[in-house]
């Protein structure tokens, strides 16, 4: 699907690994390049993507990932960990309902 | 070129009549904030992003909001895939940079290089079966599984897991 995958992959780094808040994201950011680029290959034989939106994302994406990772070196580990689980809590919520209420409008 | 570009195209591509300079200004201040949440915590990124795009597809078709768009949402997560790569780049160079240890992340990338392989193939073989694998039921699971490890996360850090 695209996205929601890095989340588990920290996930597992600090729950079950117990490293570092900081690390884990560090190692999932780079474990992600690997992902996302192998899934790209098979998004530009299929898709049509939107040259232009990728383009403004891209630059001011960039500009936002310098002055997150910047802050984010300075926060605490432990406050990270609990901005990622709010993070998680609140995309896991909007998804379950979303989904159900798409379900409740289809059945009617 | 670019302005250019956008009122030519802009209505077109993203179906809506209002003016093209709002879209780019809504679109500039979504990569700023997926951007932000990326670097910030790691991940999340493509979530803004898909959402953003997600927005523009739903005001198109009318005043229903939780009409999937059906075949559009594969685009959308196309270029949401496409627009993260870079921003993830820059964000593990960065992380890379302001790591404590300068050889902290060369050691930590060959440690759990293990799971590169499996990474990229989860990659293609998720977007080949995105056709193929589209359950309701899957996404409620997964869904659920998400907020509960949220859930533990927070209550580790506090202390009570």
């Amino acid at each position: 699907m695209g996205v929601g995958g890095g989340g588990l992959l920290v996930v597992y780094l600090t729950l079950a690994r117990d490293i570092a808040q900081y690390d884990a994201q560090r190692i999932n950011l780079i474990f992600f390049i690997a992902a996302s680029a192998a899934s790209l290959i098979i998004h530009f034989l299929r898709r049509k993507i939107n040259f232009l939106a990728f383009l403004i994302f891209a630059v001011m994406g960039s500009v936002g990932a310098i002055a997150g990772s910047l802050i984010a070196a300075r926060v605490s580990g432990g406050a990270l960990r609990y901005l990622f689980g709010a993070f998680l809590i609140i995309c896991g919520l909007i998804s379950f309902f979303k989904g159900s209420k798409r379900a409740a409008t289809h059945e009617k | 070129m670019l302005m250019k570009e956008v009122r030519t195209h802009g209505v077109r591509f993203l179906g809506v009549t209002s003016d093209s300079k709002k879209q780019l200004f809504f679109l500039c201040a979504a990569g700023l904030v997926a951007g932000l949440i990326n670097g910030l915590i790691g991940t999340g990124g493509g979530i803004i992003i898909v959402y953003a795009l997600s927005y523009f597809k739903r005001k198109r078709r009318g005043a229903d909001l939780d009409t999937e768009p059906g075949g559009d949402i594969r685009d959308i997560l196309a270029t949401a895939i496409a627009s993260i790569l870079p921003i993830t780049a820059v964000s593990a160079l960065l992380y890379s940079l302001t790591s404590s240890s300068a050889t902290s992340t060369a050691s930590s990338t060959i440690k759990y290089a293990i799971y590169i392989v499996p990474a990229a193939c989860g990659g293609i073989c998720g977007a080949a079966l995105l056709d193929v694998f589209n359950s309701s039921v899957i996404k409620k699971i997964f869904s659920a599984l998400v907020v509960w490890a949220g859930v533990s996360m927070i209550l580790k850090e506090a202390g009570v897991m």
